[in-house]
């Protein structure tokens, strides 16, 4: 299975890298949100900085969103579905492994942010730990609901509205986790933080077996 | 002789009334009847019977409405999962049907609940609107299951689309759980609870413990006549569905048989 | 007060109007469909 996952990984990955769509336009979308932001949110009235951990994440969710797209209308488009299927691979592994790369593209993407609102909204970033921790587990949490949710609205020409439908209200607590845990790392009192990240653990568990079991009979008709 | 041709005759005709000619039953009838005068004993205590309440006036009879709907918008939610859980385990479609109509039905319930809540938020609170925990997760709750049911009327197959939805459905409960607390941990570490207390006061009893009793039995005998009817519906529509399949494979067959027919004649 | 009244009606009523709207819905939809299919297979059974 881990074997599996990690060639199903390291082709998605291969295939970002020689296409370079996350790159060149997740984000820069991303990077837009936050511009766009500050222009609904004007700078110089602190609006702003109060609400840079919540217009990160939120950054983060919709570009996150688009590179799930991204993700399978990647299989769908060439009838990739059919081979992967018929390829032998453990279906776990299937899964695992776009969550693996998506969570990789997720991290970069992350990062970046984290350096464009350090710039662009003048934050302080501090409380490292549990930022870190935040970012690693959130991503998981993203990658594992936005996969398996992705393949359930996958090969179907509504995909592309069904998918945030689906997914957005499920990761509303990821959402709001990861968010005031980077209000406590950033305002100095981390412990407050840290049962969040613990939520945010258990959503990412719960939504790991269920794709890890679910992908399979999912896979079948896909 | 003569009887037997006008019988034959008559025979072609499609026998119209050999089955039910619509979702009811004598069940549904009962069950119907002791619905309509739940609710009106409802109305009754809670409209007039009942005394309004020392804090929320008379807003407190919307209550009698509001919490019952709640419960059952969740309850509907759960069988909503179960239902998934059992299809996905024994592929029985029954289940998948008792899930799909449970969460249209709490769908409608959640939509009752927030407009109940809205209501009345407004002569209490002053707002229509508060992000507290319990109104916010209702209103997750209703996202959720519309999800859900978006899923089970994808235009595909009735396999593929049932086991999509039930996916979808086994993860609704977890999700409301994990949502449920997020949006309590949210809202009560920095506020003061006492802000925005539960619209029933801890001390209810008398006339008024009795009318939101009456709530539950009214409410709840109308969420069990409702899912009896759409289950009946459901199951209409996934028969027209597979006889258009069934058609089209009578169709193929005809051609083919023709075919043999035309070519072994001798 | 009579204000609050106001709301407590509009409340009831959009409710039990809600409700009867999708009674009613749910219930023509039912007999329409069990026009098209043939009588065996109306129930699950």
């Amino acid at each position: 299975m881990i074997h599996d996952a990690l060639l199903v990984a390291g082709k998605d990955l291969r295939l970002e890298l020689r296409s370079r769509v996350a790159l060149n336009q997740i984000v820069p979308f991303a990077l837009l949100v936050l511009v766009l932001f500050a222009f609904a949110l004007d700078p110089d009235r602190g609006l702003l900085e109060a609400a840079t951990p919540g217009l990160y994440w939120v950054a983060v969710l919709f570009s996150g969103l688009l590179a799930l797209q991204r993700s399978f209308s990647v299989e769908a488009a060439d009838g990739n579905h059919d081979a992967l299927r018929l390829s032998g691979l453990d279906p776990a592994g299937i899964f695992l492994g776009k969550v693996l790369a998506v969570s990789v593209q997720l991290l970069v993407l992350e990062v970046l942010l984290a350096v464009g609102v350090a710039v662009l909204y003048s934050t302080h970033l501090g409380g490292w730990p549990l930022l870190l921790v935040t970012v690693v587990v959130a991503t998981t949490c993203i990658a594992a609901a936005g996969t398996l949710y992705g393949v359930v609205a996958a090969g179907l020409r509504v995909r592309e509205t069904l998918l945030p439908l689906l997914l957005l209200p499920v990761l509303a607590p990821v959402l709001i986790g990861s968010t005031r845990a980077f209000e406590a790392a950033l305002g100095g009192t981390p412990s407050e933080g840290w049962p969040w990240v613990g939520l945010m653990s258990v959503f990412a568990l719960l939504y790991i077996v269920a794709g890890v079991l679910g992908f399979g009979p999912l896979l079948e008709e896909a | 002789m003569t009887t037997q041709i006008a019988r034959g005759s008559k025979g072609v005709e499609p026998a119209a009334d050999a089955g039910p000619t619509s979702t009811g039953s004598r069940g549904t009838l009962i069950l119907g009847i002791l619905t309509l005068v739940a609710l009106g004993t409802l109305a009754l205590f809670a409209l007039v019977l009942s005394p309004d309440d020392s804090n929320q006036g008379d807003a407190v009879r919307i209550m009698y409405i509001h919490v019952p709907s709640a419960t059952l918008a969740y309850t509907g939610c759960g069988l909503a999962t179960l239902g998934s859980i059992m299809y996905l385990w024994r592929k029985s479609q029954w289940w998948d049907l008792v899930a799909y109509a449970s969460a249209e039905i709490a769908a409608v319930f959640t939509a009752v609940t927030l407009v109940t809540g809205m209501i009345w938020g407004r002569p209490t609170w002053g707002v229509y609107w508060v992000w507290d925990a319990r109104l916010t997760s209702t209103a997750m709750l209703l996202l959720l299951l519309l999800g859900y049911l978006a899923v089970h009327r994808l235009p595909a197959e009735y396999s593929v689309r049932a086991k999509r939805a039930s996916i979808v459905g086994l993860l609704l409960v977890p999700n409301v759980i994990i949502v449920r607390q997020s949006v309590n941990w949210w809202r009560t570490l920095h506020q003061k609870p006492t802000l925005f207390s539960n619209g029933l006061g801890s001390k209810i009893e008398g006339l008024m413990l009795f009318s939101l009793f009456l709530g539950f039995v009214a409410i709840g005998l109308l969420f069990a006549w409702l899912l009896i009817h759409r289950f009946r519906l459901a199951w209409l529509e996934e028969q027209i569905a597979e006889e258009g399949i069934d058609a089209s494979i009578a169709a193929r067959r005809a051609e083919a048989g023709d075919i043999g027919r035309w070519e072994g004649t001798p | 007060m009579n204000d609050t009244w106001g709301y407590v009606a509009a409340a009831w009523i959009i409710v039990m109007g809600t409700f009867l709207v999708y009674a009613i819905v749910t219930i023509v939809r039912g007999r329409a469909l069990s026009k098209q299919v043939p009588p065996e297979r109306r129930r699950w059974s």
